[in-house]
This record gives structure tokens, C-alpha cells and sequence, in this order.
């Protein structure tokens, strides 16, 4: 587990942000809800392996079968 | 790890360049558009005062002018030289299928100079001139356009180089 992938999320996010307020700014606020709903999407996708990890150590320190 | 930060300034500089190179487009539409115009404005001169023939007053035109819109000029009275018979039309649409793949002008402003061309040399002097001065005021609609175009894209498509760059260098590090 290593402090990485915050970073990486990090610096996605600022991108994103960023890439939303140019898109919006040159009147494609279609474009930019695009992006930031992409955004969500990759994060998530790098996020999911973690959250499956997370669920399966919760059930297994608890004993839910 | 020096050759993933090669790799990662390759990417970057290669959308940056494609970003560059598409508001490159923008920016450019609008000097041709008023290039243009010059170019017909010197026209409307010639055939008004000057009573020039065409190819003289095309060769006129191409003079001093660089760029795709001299390359133009030149083209159009390279046509009509260089074929006996060759109509004024079919040598102005000639030319102009070339302009269209060495300039940043649209379909619709290309359509214009093809209208414009279809009348040129057909008619008499004060038809002529109608024609040139509606070619005109149309064109000048059309850099209207191009500069609130080029205002909203052209610093998009900069940022967005740059940015979409940094996005895959960040994902795939």
C-alpha cells in the first residue's frame, strides 16, 4: 500500500479542475461535465481494487460469511 | 526511471504540439479573411479604374503577397496561362480546391470565393463590382465570426494540449 495513488488521485483532480474552468470558460459547459464525470469514472476505476480490499478485511476481521 | 521521464516529456511536448497546432488554425483564419479582402479590395480597383485584364490584374494581385492567399493569386494566372481556353471559372476553382488544402479558411468561406469566382470575368463592370462588394461584406461577416471563434478556441485548445498531456502522463506513471 503505498502513498502513491493519493498523489496520483491528487493530481487528477487538479487537471480535472483545471480542464473543467478552460472548457468552461470557452462556452462548452457540456464538454467540461464530460471531463469531470470522466475524472470520476478513472478515479474510481484506480479506487475499486482498494475498496473490494477494504470490504473483504472488514468481513474477515468480523467473521461475516 | 530516466526513460519513463523521457517517455512522459515526449507525450506532453506531443499534445502540446497538437494543441498548438490546432489554435494555430483558429488564429490564422481571420488574417486570411482579411487578406482577402485587401486582395479583393485591390481587385475592385483594378477592374473599376484600372480597366485591367484579369490575368494582369490577378498578376498584380499576387505581387508582394505571400502566403496561401498569394499563392492563390499566382495560381489562378498560372491556370489561365497556362491552358488556351481554360475559363476564368474553372481556373479560379482549381485554385481554389488547392488553397483549400494549404489554408485555415472553412467550406463556407471557400464557398463564398467559388460564388464570387463563378461571376468574375462573365459580365460587365458595374455587374462585376456587385458581385465583389457582396463577396466582400460576406467575407467580412465571416472574419466577424473567425475572431469570436478564435477568441473562444484558440487559448482553449492551448490549455487543453497541455492538460490532456499531463492527464495521461499522471494516469499511466
Amino acid at each position: 500500500m503505498s502513498v502513491d495513488l493519493i498523489f496520483k488521485i491528487a493530481g487528477i483532480g487538479i487537471l480535472v479542475s483545471v480542464i473543467h474552468t478552460v472548457l468552461k470558460q470557452a462556452g462548452k459547459e457540456e464538454q467540461g461535465q464530460l471531463v469531470a464525470l470522466a475524472g470520476v469514472i478513472i478515479v474510481l476505476m484506480m479506487v475499486i481494487g482498494l475498496i473490494n480490499q477494504l470490504f473483504t478485511t472488514v468481513r474477515d476481521v468480523f467473521r461475516f460469511f | 526511471m530516466w526513460i519513463k521521464m523521457l517517455g512522459a516529456t515526449l507525450v506532453i511536448a506531443a499534445t502540446s504540439w497538437a494543441g498548438f497546432e490546432a489554435a494555430q488554425r483558429f488564429q490564422q483564419r481571420p488574417r486570411q479573411l482579411r487578406e482577402l479582402q485587401s486582395c479583393l479590395q485591390m481587385l475592385e480597383t483594378e477592374i473599376n479604374y484600372g480597366l485591367t485584364p484579369l490575368p494582369t490584374a490577378l498578376e498584380k494581385l499576387a505581387e508582394g503577397r505571400e502566403g496561401p492567399i498569394g499563392d492563390f493569386c499566382c495560381a489562378v494566372k498560372n491556370e489561365l496561362f497556362a491552358h488556351q481556353g481554360m475559363t476564368m471559372r474553372a481556373a479560379w476553382n482549381i485554385s481554389l480546391d488547392l488553397l483549400g488544402k494549404h489554408c485555415a479558411l472553412t467550406e463556407c468561406d471557400q464557398n463564398i470565393l467559388r460564388n464570387f469566382g463563378a461571376t468574375l470575368g462573365m459580365s460587365d463592370r458595374h455587374d462585376q463590382i456587385k458581385h465583389l462588394k457582396l463577396a466582400m461584406s460576406q467575407l467580412a461577416a465571416a472574419e466577424t465570426s473567425a475572431w469570436e471563434e478564435k477568441l473562444k478556441n484558440e487559448r482553449m485548445f492551448r490549455a487543453l494540449g497541455i492538460l490532456g498531456g499531463l492527464a495521461v502522463v499522471i494516469l499511466f506513471y
